[in-house]
């Protein structure tokens, strides 16, 4: 799980609730939306190759002198400042102006030294000493050293100065500048993803002199970075434009600017893309075969990390019994869910985790699909009600909560017409963030439909909707009943089983060999499962277009920068 | 009662409704369920940061307390800062005024004069096939939402004709023919359910005056039908119009949203959207302040051109 990943879970699940309804273009722009309200950042998305390498100098002879890439996104940045941000998209997008130590390899399965010029030295458990490039040079022109690297992190673990991000580095106990080229890492504790955290845009490098001067107001208004644009203007709401760094470290960037649009409509977006008025844009699922049949445009399915689904008040009658909470599984088609709400823009999702990260962790998917993921049989179901004690129906209507989102009520009413058919009344009520998040803290539903984007890493959806909230450092807050999912278990059910499974948890973010660490979310996976705190139904897919006039340039999952980075450096065809 | 300390009475009235809107405002967005605190941070957030932000911001205070101080930092000017944006809400309004206001302004110099000329023209053909047609694309008009209309525009003359940019926002002081392209779609938008409101009301005043006895004598004294009609009929129809020709107002900013949301444009009604989904009370009350003391300010125009129109009405 990147640094991004803990950031982005949180602006993410707002997105996914089609409220900010960001449309972003992964790699580029961090995301993407498919129109019905799905955002995921950049690393939220399935792994793809990459088109790159250095420009050829068949390729330069077409390069045209500078030229604007265009993008699109379709909500505003409140700041530029990556130790302030939280919006997904600008985390990607932060990218061109700022630099990390580390970066992701396009197929996201090593981590490349960056602003690093190599792996970190390990000195002991909790020890790293991370050697810097020389001659890295800020947009102002001051060098990079080891000094700007430790302000960087160590101002976002400042408790006084309240970043949002710092719980995402707070494994980190404090950064030291041990030379002017070199930053030694002292941890908490073993983190499983610390390389993973200082390659993602939390971990931004910010230099110390203009940072301090300017304070994080002023410097998240005009920031000053070391990447491969340089920051230019700002019109709120409108669009942000960056500049070529002729002087970057890496090479200088053959576009001359970036220009990223601020457009709020999915299908506006596109219809700007398919005249020519941008380069990138989201493809909203009832335009794809308009976009097929443009001869300008480059289309790429992009797989989501995230999870839809629907939870279940196990704190309250009836989903206070396993049975009842089985029962559902029984009751609906999933499959069907699916299709009728995604179509062909969606995967099912199994044990918590979308598709991809089943497969990347070879976990034992398949077997849990056979056995947790029963097809429709409504006899079962009423079985299972049935030795619950709810055979002849129920005397309450089961209040199930959805947001005002095409996506989660069309799956809300599926599950109140099946409930129907077994006799069981409920109302589907379509609810506001500050709603939808005050029941899920205080319990005030029976059903909820739900959708989580958690990265790549286990760790994404385990840490944050399956651990005891109560074990944190500060616990629940007054009014908090749990953490919106399995939290409501831990309370009702208090058993050892449940205790060891938080254990496991928290131990699999601070345990290194990765083998242990499969294990342990296996086990944690196959508890969870078996209790039926919620069900995860799918994973979206988003499909991102951009104009065949940009060449060198291939949206992806984990290639930060792609316009121009180690791999690629995109330009426009003359 | 002279029309200088009308002026004056009316203006004073409208301090107790700016308090009025102000205390509505404040009530029902702290009557939403949750907070911007919770919305920010999202689901599962750092308690700590989340207690921290909401002692910062004062939402741990009684409301009354809440109230007074916002009261106390308007009474200073003082809009407070965006929650989400962390910027002073005066700042992000100034910002997006310009855009707002040149659409508004042109949807308003376009809707008005063709809502007149069609309203007329209808009433002068009282049943004839121009007044029909006149009537069948009023109606038309008024029963198209203007996001549907928006986004078949933008579909139409940018996508399939590639004639006119599809979205964003080019101030005309900084190129007029660029601002012009991209304000003809917005426009048209924002225009059309203004227009046909206009039309309706100007075309059924109309009639009713076209119908009296005064105009009957003006024909037999042999007036020409121009005459009669501009001159006479028109001024006369003028009165209920003015109500609505201000009303209107209101309604152009409730379009505005949709419209700078549709064609991207950074205007107040986007910055007004947001905010309400984000429940950034300070941006939602601050435009409503505004939004308030702009209707105030037109019904109060409104008021002052009836003494213009008809001399007739007094003050007292």
């Amino acid at each position: 799980m990147t640094d991004e990943h803990t950031k982005f879970d949180r602006r993410r699940f707002l997105a996914t609730s089609g409220l900010l309804g960001g449309s972003m273009l992964a790699g580029c722009a961090g995301g993407n939306n498919d129109g019905q309200g799905t955002t995921t950042g950049g690393g939220g998305t399935t792994t793809e190759s990459m088109g790159g390498g250095e420009t050829t100098e068949e390729q330069q002879q077409n390069v045209q002198g500078g030229g604007t890439f265009i993008g699109t996104t379709a909500e505003d940045a409140t700041t530029l400042d990556p130790r302030m941000n939280e919006l997904a998209w600008v985390n990607s997008f932060l990218h061109y102006i700022f630099d990390t130590l580390y970066l992701p390899s396009p197929d996201g399965k090593k981590f490349v030294p960056h602003l690093a010029s190599e792996q970190p030295k390990q000195q002991d458990e909790t020890t790293f000493v991370i050697p810097l490039k020389e001659g890295v040079k800020f947009h102002n022109g001051d060098e990079l050293t080891a000094e700007d690297v430790a302000y960087s992190i160590n101002w976002t673990l400042d408790p006084e100065n309240k970043s949002p991000n710092r719980a995402n580095l707070n494994f980190v106990d404090s950064v030291e500048a041990s030379g002017k080229y070199e930053a030694t890492f002292n941890l908490k504790y073993p983190f499983a993803l610390f390389q993973l955290v200082l390659s993602g845009m939390n971990a931004g490098i910010v230099p110390k002199s203009v940072a301090e001067k300017q304070g994080p107001k002023k410097f998240g208004q005009k920031p000053v970075g070391t990447g491969p644009f340089a920051f230019e203007k700002h019109v709120s709401s409108s669009h942000i434009d960056l500049t070529r760094n002729a002087d970057y470290f890496l090479k200088k960037p053959n576009l001359g600017k970036i220009k990223k649009r601020v457009i709020p409509k999915p299908q506006v977006q596109f219809v700007e893309l398919a005249s020519g008025g941008v380069h990138q844009a989201t493809v909203p699922k009832n335009l794809i075969g308009k976009a097929k049949s443009e001869s300008s445009i480059n289309m790429k399915r992009i797989s989501q990390f995230d999870y839809n689904g629907l939870i279940f008040n196990s704190m309250r009658k009836p989903f206070d019994d396993v049975k009842v909470r089985e029962a559902m599984q029984y009751l609906v088609d999933y499959d069907k869910m699916l299709k009728s709400t995604k179509g062909q823009l969606g995967k099912r999702a199994y044990g918590f985790m979308p598709t991809e990260v089943n497969k990347s962790w070879e976990f034992p998917w398949q077997e849990w699909k056979e056995k947790y993921y029963p097809a429709k049989d409504h006899q079962k179901a009423k079985q299972l009600l049935k030795e619950a004690g709810y055979g002849g129906g129920m005397d309450k209507t089961l209040k199930i909560s959805s947001l005002a989102s095409s996506k989660f009520k069309n799956m809300a009413i599926i599950l109140q017409n099946e409930l129907k058919k077994v006799g069981i009344k409920s109302e589907v009520r379509e609810v506001t963030i500050g709603q939808w998040l005050n029941e899920l803290d205080s319990g005030e539903f029976d059903v909820n439909i739900y959708g989580w984007s958690g990265g790549q890493d286990p760790d994404g959806f385990y840490y944050y909707l399956f651990r005891d909230m109560r074990n944190d450092e500060g616990g629940l807050s007054d009014g908090v009943v749990g953490n919106a999912s399995a939290g409501y278990l831990y309370k009702s059910q208090d058993s050892d089983q449940l205790k060891q499974v938080d254990k496991k948890i928290r131990d699999a973010r601070r345990t290194t060999d990765r083998a242990e660490r499969k294990k342990l979310y296996i086990d944690a996976a196959e508890t969870w499962q078996s209790l039926y705190p919620h069900i995860p139904v799918f994973s979206e897919q988003a499909v991102t277009g951009w104009s065949k006039d940009v060449k060198d340039y291939e949206p992806s999952a984990f290639a930060q920068q792609p316009l121009c980075n180690e791999w690629s450096n995109a330009y426009l065809q003359k | 009662m002279s029309l200088y300390r009308y002026t004056i009475r009316r203006i004073l009235q409208i301090i107790p409704v700016l308090l009025g809107v102000f205390t509505l405002t404040f009530v029902m967005v702290h009557a939403l369920p949750g907070n911007p605190v919770r919305i920010y941070l999202g689901l599962n957030p750092s308690q700590a940061l989340a207690d921290e932000l909401i002692r910062r911001y004062g939402f741990d205070q009684p409301l009354w307390k809440q109230y007074l101080d916002y009261l106390w930092r308007l009474l200073h000017f003082d809009l407070g800062e965006s929650f989400m944006r962390k910027r002073p809400v005066t700042g992000l309004m100034l910002e997006r005024m310009g855009p707002t206001v040149i659409l508004m302004g042109l949807s308003y110099v376009i809707a008005l004069p063709t809502a007149l000329l069609l309203g007329v023209y209808s009433a002068a053909k009282h049943n004839q096939m121009g007044d029909h047609v006149s009537r069948f694309v009023g109606l038309a008009g008024l029963s198209t939402p203007n996001f549907w209309l928006g986004l078949m525009l933008i579909f139409v003359f940018a996508l399939e004709f590639k004639m006119l940019p599809a979205s964003g926002y080019v101030s005309p002081f900084e190129d007029p023919i660029a601002a012009a392209k991209h304000l003809v779609l917005p426009i048209i938008t924002l225009a059309t359910a203004q227009t046909a409101t206009l039309m309706r009301m100007t075309r059924s005043s109309m009639v009713e005056e076209l119908s009296k006895d005064y105009v009957e004598t003006a024909r037999a004294y042999g007036l020409p039908e121009r005459t009669i009609l501009l001159r006479h009929a028109f001024r006369n129809a003028l009165l209920p119009l003015v109500t609505i020709i201000g009303l209107q107002l209101s309604f152009l900013l409730d379009g505005s949203v949709i419209v700078e949301s549709i064609f991207a444009i950074p205007g107040m009604g986007r910055l007004g959207y947001n905010a309400l989904l984000n429940q950034d009370y300070g941006v939602i009350i601050g435009l409503n302040i505004f939004f308030a003391i702009l209707f105030l300010t037109g019904v109060l125009l409104t008021d002052l051109a009836y003494a213009y129109i008809d001399p007739r009405i007094r003050y007292d």
